[in-house]
């Protein structure tokens, strides 16, 4: 043969081949749009999964930089050393952009509380800062301003665009300020959107050399005579690591060796998990991410399978039929491999289109806060993928079905093997239907094998939604008490004293004009300062709690060297603070709670001794304390084999307690004093105000104001009450500590220890509608705006946001368990179908020696019966023990979660009922033809 | 007495816009304990008259009565209590239940009918065709004339009162086919069955007493028939 003869009879070859798998193709079109869609739905709900993660991360991601920007990082004063050097070190990449502060904007004209800076950034802090223009537009010209929204509230000032605001600045010199302020008028041409209240969330910063500027000038302004603009830099890590590389070349440069002291830069960057996350968690997350793909994978891997080996159950004579005249085995497998490509080119657009269109639904219904963004690395991802799966996971039936004897086109040849090899006694009394369902699945095992595996992982994870489903559904419906929260974060104090005790709060205007907005019905404010109570007695009823560490320097197992070491040097501060302050006493720092009078009679169940009189309090005469009659002490292991002592204020008596302690400190009627001590100074970092020396030692600071009050106690107050926590009726975060004081704002006010408010609870008369949340959002937002470090939290979004997540989450494990339920009825129907299928010639027979439709439909019920019987059995077993594990060793809330019994047994009945109705009309479209019609040969 | 007659049974089938009459106009009886070979050329319509006898197709129109009793007035189960009753088939591909030894597909009328099995007259039927040895086999392990006897013996187990056999020895070679022939006479003639058998086969034919002419759906010889008692409607 030359070699053009060669190459046409190989093109001839393929070309034939082709035509036969495109023959198949158009003859069985049914069949094969069967195929089709058990392909394309188990495709479908691979890719929406996929999507609809991808958009989630989008939106989040997106979410983020609207809210912080898109630089990885902000570096402060940038123009001091180290920091020029840091910039250089190949951290970030070359395309950072600079914002150049010019002045510090002071709302009240005198201090530097609640204000912020105003600069002029280059294009390209513009855009990596994300300051996007919400109404008017950016400075062009010197005496122009652009404000965040919230500043014009910081401002308290009603200015619209076109207005000129007239505004106190404090000019950095590049040491410090200069002496004096100026005022200066600014037009306001732009509203932007805001940044400095996310950013400055946890972390209110110092003005000029540690701030986020929330004023735009134009590039034409100039600083003030004698000024010196401190340089911002915003800009992105060249890679990954870039973090960790700063962090340590800073340390490098610098005495500091830690974070604790605030570090010249801040990193914004979108990270999917939370620098504090333990590595732990985020393998647990990954894994359980990596879990559910491959379970979905999987699925959709069986669903094709299942289908597949069906579609070439029913062509095994005709796939003995080529083979008898003369198909090679390869041959077979190329016929079947390119109509499984076939079938994978048309279902695979299919199934993404449908899955694009479900995920942009969902996502439009889910708000404007999600972003369908089509990605399009996962679609090529999920359609090269899917394609691949396609074809893998049909491999495994092709290569069973090439292999099929040519002698099948004549015969069963496979079942007469299996028989041959059954080891089978006649029975000599049997019920027909019975013995018939035996005989087939003694003949029919390997293929009930699959079935089993597949129904019991369906009842396992069936369970598991279940199991899950009602802590989830009860997270959902969590009410938190009010609807929006005000609260102040930036509150500086310890053990020691209160710093910056002065510092702008949540006022009582603000509270009346919360009150004021539509559809608010209650405002409860909490005001919360630390005291000391000065005692001569203190037992281990008060020093077990954590927060008297520094009485006596003593540290629980689960301290390592440093931090025992750090605790004695605390004792020692606090014996050195007793002498410096004039405390003859010891104290006991503990916090002082004033909440509104209307509230102070709802604690009433929570009393043990004495009585609550409201007039008193208000008076500042008498004071309410927590102190417990008694709790219990006892002992639990940490993850490192280090011991924490725990304590709990119910009693339990199945609890080993390795100490009871009683109230031997505080008794109703008793005469209390307790002392202010504050400093009005700024803190050098607000959240971390102390200060160390070279050795250690904690600087005591020579300017603070000490007030001592003589107060009564009126009563004294349990942490609990019945089923009610005490910490249900304060909204400020409650560290569930003995010696905590309770009075109303009048009594604080009365004992001269008055503060603004740390929270502002806000109730609804009613649920709101779309437009009032939007109103009452944008109001409260402007309130909260109004004071450096107060954010004001929607519950009723965060509600909302948490009941989307659980429905949906309950939704798609819902979807999945259906794709799993859909795999599994027809990996059952089709096995029956195909044994009644190859079995009509056994029912004629039957039927010709006098069986009734019912005996055959019998025989078919008890191999149903049998095949389920297995799978449920093993799958309610491991299901029921994997939620008792859960229950028993894994802390996760779920200990009042009913264990899933009578849920996966429906499943399974109902599962049954659908396959069984199927059996019956496969049954009885055989039985409708005459005996004749059934027995006779093809 | 005949216990089974047809009147003026038809059976046409459609096959796309053409209809085929295999059987036309045919009345016919048979009598208690008679040996009949309905024979024809292929495609007469002898199997499909068979099969009407015998309750496994309904006729197109006419009637078949079983003692008296028109045959397609019953229901369902009411034909298949009939069949593993009074009557047993023996077919040209056997048709065992391939799932089942030998025993036990003989044991499936008795069974069906829920009835206690007579060992006695089994273990004689069981002798006589020669299955000793057979009986834990699947049908897979038997020849094609162990297979037969097999459906003979099923055929007989509930001591019906007639055997519809059908090609019997179709399948088997001469040798063989003349031993499952004489089994069926035997069993006729021994209990009183009567044997309506089909063939295309003259020397097999002869061996009955009776022998229909089938031809193009029509009897077109009945050499020793009774004439045909009308049943009163």
């Amino acid at each position: 043969m030359t070699a053009a003869e060669g190459r046409y009879s190989k093109l001839r070859a393929d070309i034939s081949l082709t035509s036969i798998a495109f023959g198949n193709f158009r003859n069985r079109r049914r069949q094969y749009l069967l195929l089709t869609v058990a392909i394309m739905l188990a495709l479908y709900f691979v890719t929406t999964m996929l999507l609809f993660a991808s958009t989630m991360f989008t939106s989040l991601r997106e979410r983020h930089y609207q809210r912080f920007g898109e630089q990885d990082i902000i570096f402060f004063d940038a123009a001091r050393e180290p920091m020029t050097e840091l910039l250089t070190g190949g951290i970030l990449t070359n395309d950072y952009g600079k914002a150049a502060i010019y002045g510090y904007v002071m709302p009240d004209g005198q201090s530097k509380a609640n204000g912020f800076s105003v600069a002029v950034f280059d294009e390209k802090a513009l855009a990596l800062a994300r300051k996007d223009v919400l109404a008017g537009r950016l400075p062009e010209r010197a005496g122009e301003i652009a404000l965040e929204q919230s500043m014009l509230a910081r401002l308290r000032t009603k200015a619209e665009l076109g207005d000129t605001l007239a505004l106190t600045l404090a000019v950095p010199d590049g040491v410090d300020f200069l002496d004096s302020t100026v005022q200066k008028n600014y037009k306001l041409v732009g509203i932007i959107s805001d940044k400095l209240i996310y950013l400055d969330e946890w972390n209110s910063a110092l003005p000029v050399y540690r701030d986020f500027p929330a004023g735009i000038l134009s590039p034409a302004e100039e600083i003030t005579a004698g000024g010196k603009a401190v340089i911002n830099v915003y800009g992105r890590y060249a890679d990954s690591s870039s973090f960790k590389q700063l962090l340590d070349l800073y340390f490098a440069h610098t005495e500091q060796q830690n974070e604790n002291r605030g570090l010249p830069f801040e990193d914004t960057r979108y990270v999917l998990f939370a620098d504090d996350s333990s590595g732990e968690d985020i393998i647990i997350t990954y894994v359980f991410l990596i879990i559910i793909v491959f379970v979905l994978v999987l699925a959709a891997c069986l669903g094709i399978i299942n289908a597949f080996t069906s579609n070439l159950e029913a062509r095994k004579q005709q796939l003995g039929l080529l083979r008898a005249v003369g198909a090679t085995q390869k041959q077979l497998r190329e016929i079947l491999g390119r109509e499984t490509s076939l079938l994978a080119l048309f279902s695979i657009p299919l199934a993404l289109l449908f899955s694009c269109l479900t995920v942009w639904g969902l996502t439009k219904a889910m708000g404007e806060s999600y972003i369908f963004r089509l990605n399009a690395l996962v679609l090529l991802g999920v359609a090269t993928g899917g394609f691949l799966c396609v074809r893998l996971a049909a491999s495994i039936p092709l290569r069973a079905a090439a292999k099929v004897s040519p002698m099948q086109a004549i015969r069963n040849v496979e079942l007469a093997r299996i028989m041959r090899r059954s080891k089978i006694a006649s029975e000599q009394h049997f019920d027909v239907p019975l013995l018939l369902a035996k005989r087939s699945r003694t003949l029919y095992q390997n293929k009930r094998l699959g079935i089993t595996a597949m129904l019991s992982v369906t009842i396992v994870l069936m369970s598991l939604v279940v199991f899950f489903a009602e802590p989830l559904l009860r997270e959902a419906d969590y009410h938190y008490g009010s609807d929006y929260y005000l609260r102040r974060n930036a509150r500086s104090y310890d053990w020691l004293l209160e710093y910056d005790f002065h510092a702008p709060g949540i006022t009582e205007q603000d509270k009346e004009d919360a009150a004021a907005l539509f559809s608010v019905k209650t405002v409860r404010g909490e005001k919360v300062i630390r005291l000391k109570l000065l005692t001569d007695k203190v037992t281990p009823y008060i020093t077990n709690g954590w927060n008297f560490a520094y009485l006596t320097g003593a540290a629980d197992g689960s301290s390592n060297e440093a931090g025992r070491e750090w605790r004695l040097k605390e004792q020692q501060s606090y014996l050195a603070s007793k002498e410096k302050y004039g405390y003859k006493q010891d104290y006991l720092t503990v916090d002082c709670y004033a909440i509104d009078y209307e509230n102070i009679e709802k604690l009433a169940p929570f009393v043990a001794a004495g009585s609550i009189n409201p007039e008193k309090l208000a008076a500042g005469k008498e004071i309410l304390i927590v102190a417990p009659t008694k709790y219990g002490v006892y002992e639990v292991q940490n993850r490192d084999g280090t011991w924490s002592k725990r304590r709990d204020f119910i009693i339990d008596p199945k609890e080993n307690y390795t100490e009871v302690y009683q109230n031997d400190m505080f008794q109703a009627g008793d005469t209390l004093t307790i002392s202010l001590l504050y400093s009005d100074a700024e803190p050098a970092q607000h959240g971390s105000p102390q200060q160390y020396d070279a050795d250690g030692s904690r600087i005591l600071p020579d300017d603070v104001v000490r007030i001592d009050r003589t107060v009564t106690i009126g009563a004294i107050l349990e942490m609990t009450a019945g089923k009610k926590h005490l910490y249900e009726f304060f909204d400020s975060f409650y560290p569930e500590e003995v010696g905590a004081l309770v009075t109303t704002a009048a009594g604080l006010q009365a004992l001269g220890f008055d503060a603004p408010y740390s929270t502002l609870a806000i109730t609804l008369s009613e649920s709101p509608d779309a437009a009032t949340e939007e109103y009452l959002e944008a109001n409260l937002s402007q309130i909260a705006s109004r004071t450096a470090g107060v954010e004001m939290v929607s519950l009723v979004a965060r509600t909302r946001e948490k009941k989307r997540i659980v429905y949906g989450t309950l939704i798609a494990a819902t979807a999945i368990i259906i794709l799993f339920f859909t795999i599994c009825a027809s990996m059952v129907n089709n096995a029956l179908s195909a044994r009644i299928r190859a079995g009509k010639r056994e029912i004629g027979t039957i039927r010709a020696v006098g069986a009734s439709q019912q005996v055959i439909l019998s025989s078919y019920l008890w191999q149903l019966a049998a095949m389920f019987g297995w799978g449920t059995i093993i799958g309610m077993t491991a299901e029921l023990a994997l939620c008792l594990w859960l229950q028993k060793y894994e802390n996760i809330g779920l200990v009042t979660t009913v264990l899933p019994t009578w849920q996966p047994l429906l499943f399974a009945a109902l599962l049954f009922a659908l396959c069984y109705l199927n059996i019956r009309a496969k049954v009885k479209s055989i039985v409708k033809d005459s005996i004749v019609a059934n027995i006779r040969e093809l | 007495m005949q216990i089974l007659q047809c009147q003026n049974l038809c059976k046409d089938y459609t096959i796309g816009e053409n209809i085929v009459h295999a059987i036309r106009d045919i009345s016919i009886g048979f009598e208690q304990g008679e040996i009949c070979a309905v024979r024809g050329p292929s495609g007469s319509g002898k199997s499909t008259l068979l099969h009407m006898l015998g309750g496994l197709e309904y006729p197109t129109s006419g009637n078949v009565f079983y003692q008296n009793e028109d045959l397609y007035a019953y229901n369902d189960n009411q034909l298949s209590i009939l069949r593993r009753r009074r009557f047993g088939f023996v077919f040209q591909a056997y048709n065992l239940v391939q799932e089942l030894t030998a025993y036990e597909n003989i044991l499936l009328p008795v069974l069906l009918d829920k009835k206690k099995p007579d060992k006695k007259y089994l273990t004689m039927l069981i002798e006589i065709l020669g299955l000793e040895h057979r009986l834990d086999h699947l049908p897979s392990a038997l020849s094609g004339g162990q297979q037969q006897r097999v459906a003979i013996a099923r055929a007989l187990a509930n001591k019906p009162a007639i055997l519809f056999a059908d090609e019997p020895t179709g399948n088997l070679d001469g040798k063989t086919g003349r031993e499952v022939l004489s089994l069926l006479k035997y069993a006729s003639k021994e209990m009183g069955v009567t044997l309506i058998m089909v063939t295309h086969d003259l020397h097999i034919a002869e061996q009955a007493e009776r022998i229909i002419l089938l031809e193009d759906g029509s009897v077109t010889d009945d050499s020793g028939r009774r004439e045909v008692q009308q049943i009163e409607s």
